[in-house]
């Protein structure tokens, strides 16, 4: 739990996190998630315009 | 005129359709009805000159105009189980015991013993058209299955018919998408108001931006014809391909499916496509969680629940190996479209590597090991989550649940569970983060509530860039958090994953 030092002082029950630690937080999800996403997304959409044509009956 | 029969054993559903003209039963028809109706049903109402809205819309457009004549009234045919008869000189429906005082009384008492309806087309083959079947009048129709409640006047009464609307194509000017997309559809019109009601032929000339007529509807229709449909209908059809995300392609799948969302599958290489409405838990002897895939649903889910226009519906589809009656797998399921409502821009897609990550960006909350984390995501609404925590209050530390409740939050939320294998087969969860829907796959900082039996983060509402949450040291709950499962019903199984 080593986190919990990076907690901002407050009460013993309700406190905030760092501005740092949050930040940490966006910069992980965009460099894990949200960036792999947009990359892929042309190829994403480019296969989506193949599956489109598939043919049901 | 109404008809009544007794149904007292096998043989007896097959003799009594038996007496009506054969341009509305033919052989393969009265077979597949023998073969599926299950002993539940004891007795049947048979409903002649029924107007079909949907049947009359084809009719109009399509048979009016064949050379061949065909009759513009269908028959339909209400199963009630045990409780109820028929008194042909009043022609009243009474129940086998006890008076009611009121009407909406009888109703009610009525719909407990009624099983829903089947109408049957004059085509002479492929007779059975608009369909509400409570998954209790077939045998092996089991899980947990997207159901709504159908309003059917019959006699006076108003019965309530629980199910997913089912036909079989009509195959000259209808195929197996153009029903899977009308299922689709009348299910939402009937569970939200939202939704018009699009009859048969609409969604027919729906597929293409001008009126097909009647020969190109039979050639059958293509995926973004499917699409089409769905977008005109005022949904937001999301289109998933497996090929583009493999990993986590049957992950989402089960995600929209706990959502409640109804999927329209296509299985390219039997040119077909059919609505997938539920999941049957692994349960029984077998074992009922493979730990070596844990990370996909085929570890937990014995088959998913497809309304197929050429079997009855609820038939399972299972995952590696095809699954009787039917000849194709999960596998085989190339893509699927998901018709969502307005309001959600966060895709499964997203939401998958968000549950993955979750562990290392939240740690001051207790996630189950790796090897042993069993995650789930799905979507629901801040009204069902709030429903939730009022029936199990006693769960949540109250400043916990203070949060939840009052809580600035969007109509739908993501919510991803986590659970030990232990906890997964008790129904209990050890974290459960809540997820902005409205977050795009570009937005870093989609979490709103985020708790473990310890710890509390709460977002809230974004109050700038550089909103920080506040964390809440919770007292330990008196009971453990339990699994959210309001937006399928349970048919046959036993509810727990512990057999």
């Amino acid at each position: 739990m080593a986190a919990k030092t990076e907690l901002e002082s407050g009460d013993a029950e309700v406190r905030r996190w760092s501005a740092g630690r949050h930040k940490r937080m966006r910069e992980d999800i965009t460099r894990l998630v949200v960036k792999p996403l947009a990359e892929n997304r042309g190829a994403r959409l480019q296969r989506l315009a193949e599956v489109r044509k598939q043919i049901l009956k | 005129m109404f008809v009544w029969r007794d149904i007292n054993g096998i043989g007896d559903l097959k003799s009594a359709l038996g007496t009506l003209p054969h341009e509305f039963v033919d052989e393969q028809v009265l077979m597949m009805l023998d073969e599926r109706v299950s002993g539940a049903v004891k007795g049947l109402l048979i409903e002649h000159n029924y107007v079909d809205k949907d049947y009359r819309s084809v009719f109009y457009k399509f048979y009016a105009k064949r050379g061949d004549e065909y009759g513009r009234n269908c028959v339909r045919i209400h199963f009630f189980s045990s409780g109820v008869s028929y008194d042909q000189p009043t022609m009243s429906l009474r129940l086998s015991q006890g008076e009611n005082a009121d009407a909406e009384a009888i109703d009610s008492e009525l719909s407990a013993s009624y099983l829903g309806y089947i109408t049957l087309r004059p085509t002479g083959k492929d007779n059975i058209g608009r369909s509400v079947i409570n998954p209790k009048l077939l045998s092996d129709a089991s899980g947990e299955i997207i159901t709504a409640n159908h309003k059917v006047h019959v006699l006076g009464h108003r019965l309530k018919a629980i199910g997913f609307p089912w036909m079989m194509q009509h195959v000259d000017i209808s195929v197996c998408a153009h029903v899977a997309c009308w299922s689709i559809m009348r299910h939402y019109s009937e569970r939200y108001s939202k939704y018009a009601e699009l009859l048969l032929h609409d969604i027919t000339k729906l597929a293409q931006p001008f009126d097909p007529g009647g020969l190109i509807p039979s050639g059958g229709l293509v995926v973004e014809n499917a699409e089409r449909i769905f977008y005109v209908a005022n949904t937001f059809p999301l289109v998933v391909d497996r090929e583009a995300d493999p990993a986590s392609f049957e992950r989402q799948m089960l995600a929209y499916l706990e959502s409640g969302f109804p999927i329209f599958a296509t299985l390219p290489d039997f040119y077909h496509a059919v609505a997938i409405v539920g999941v049957r838990w692994r349960k029984g002897k077998a074992p009922v969680l493979d730990r070596s895939e844990l990370d996909q649903p085929r570890s937990r889910v014995e088959a998913l629940i497809a309304s197929d226009d050429n079997h009855m519906p609820y038939v399972p589809v299972a995952f590696d190996t095809a699954m009787d009656p039917l000849d194709y797998r999960v596998d085989d399921i190339h893509s699927f479209i998901v018709p969502l409502p307005d309001k959600i821009f966060c895709p499964a897609s997203y939401v998958d590597k968000l549950a993955e990550i979750g562990p290392d960006v939240l740690f001051e909350l207790e996630f189950p090991a790796n090897g042993d984390c069993v995650r789930r995501y799905y979507i629901t609404t801040t009204a069902a989550l709030r429903r939730d925590l009022m029936n199990r209050g006693q769960s949540f530390d109250p400043r916990l649940a203070s949060a939840l409740m009052t809580a600035p939050m969007s109509q739908f939320i993501w919510i991803v569970e986590y659970a030990t294998v232990s906890q997964w087969l008790d129904d209990q969860v050890a974290v459960r983060l809540i997820l902005d829907a409205t977050a795009s796959e570009a937005d870093n900082d989609p979490f709103w509530i985020g708790f473990d039996s310890k710890t509390a983060l709460v977002w809230g509402q974004k109050r700038g860039a550089d909103a920080e949450p506040e964390v809440i040291d919770l007292k330990p709950a008196p009971q453990p958090y339990r699994r959210i499962r309001s937006n399928l019903k349970n048919f046959g199984d036993t509810g727990s994953f512990r057999d």
